[in-house]
């Protein structure tokens, strides 16, 4: 199967590997065998590269349904996972977009569980300067927020 | 986000934190936190909040039949509407965390009122004291009758050797004297 990157950067993956993809999977039984390279437009090169690191290394791993999402866990990560989570913010959270377009749940949940892990037990303040995020609250606002769900304090 | 936050539905510490961030993680954190509360193993408290949604004539008739129990409850307005981010009803824990919502809150009036009575008592049974310690829980309201007594009783207060004022101390209560 022949993918091109949003600049146009050709890649060439087992069919496999690239169904692990449900959008890719759909398309190509909507349009069955084909030379004609599927256009990623929303995807650039080097992420497509790490999503299809991913897909290769989880090949034979059986598929998850949308409903098997029950029991989450975010310490529940492998070896290979984390190493490959080990990457920048810009890079962890593009990844997080190529995997909810490309609809591959697990990278989508080893992802989003990535930063889930970066935000646990932290502070307010420490998120912020984790993701260089802005308050934007008025003084009041915050309090007034923070009033109403005080009830979460106690730990 | 929404999906990155799902991950912390047992971590709700964490999506505290995350509903202080900023505004926009406040409207996506929230919904998450306020999905399953009766679930928690906090403090019901927050069962406060779901009044402020309900219609005027059930506020005034909740708020009527809570005053005769002593307990003052204010239906102030909230940012969000809390009752519709609800996932989850076990009515089991919505009982268990409604009985404990009244025991606290009627405890607290109780005790209060009780408290109250004895230092009112103190001051006009004509004690003088040594030693004064004003460190007392948030949830204690002094009445103005105890101001009143003070006034009239200036000895309680004339032999005082000791004074700590604690750190639970607020500006009103300094004000008074």
């Amino acid at each position: 199967v022949k993918l091109t990157s949003s600049e146009g950067t050709e890649f060439i993956i087992d069919r496999k590997v690239a169904e692990k993809s449900v959008l890719l999977k759909n398309m190509l039984e909507d349009v069955g065998e084909s030379d004609m390279a599927i256009p990623l437009p929303n995807v650039t090169g080097p992420i497509l590269n790490k999503v299809i690191d991913y897909c290769t290394h989880h090949r034979d791993d059986p598929f998850v349904s949308q409903e098997d999402d029950s029991k989450k866990v975010s310490d529940d990560i492998d070896d290979w996972d984390a190493e490959f989570c080990k990457v920048d913010q810009g890079t962890l959270f593009e990844l997080i977009l190529s995997a909810n377009y490309l609809d591959i749940k697990p990278l989508l949940d080893l992802t989003c569980k990535t930063v889930a892990n970066m935000i646990k037990g932290k502070t307010p303040d420490e998120i912020r300067k984790t993701f260089n995020i802005t308050n934007d609250f008025t003084p009041e606002e915050e309090e007034h927020v923070r009033k109403e769900n005080e009830w979460c304090e106690e730990r | 986000m929404e999906n990155i936050f799902n991950n912390l539905n047992d971590e709700i510490y964490s999506l505290y934190s995350c509903a202080l961030v900023s505004r926009h993680w406040c409207k996506m954190a929230v919904p998450i936190l306020w999905q399953d509360p009766f679930s928690s193993a906090r403090r019901p408290f927050f069962i406060s909040k779901y009044f402020s949604s309900l219609g005027e004539d059930e506020k005034f008739i909740l708020k009527k039949d809570l005053e005769k129990y002593g307990i003052n409850e204010e239906f102030s307005n909230t940012i969000f509407e809390y009752a519709k981010f609800l996932k989850v009803l076990n009515l089991w824990n919505l009982e268990n965390k409604v009985r404990k919502w009244i025991f606290f809150k009627l405890s607290y009036a109780k005790m209060n009122h009780i408290i109250n009575l004895l230092i009112k008592l103190f001051i006009e049974s004509g004690a003088t004291l040594h030693k004064l310690d004003l460190n007392f829980q948030v949830c204690l309201e002094l009445k103005p009758v105890i101001f009143y007594a003070l006034e009239e009783n200036k000895q309680f207060f004339s032999r005082i050797q000791h004074l700590c004022l604690g750190k639970i101390i607020t500006l009103e209560v300094l004000l008074h004297y």
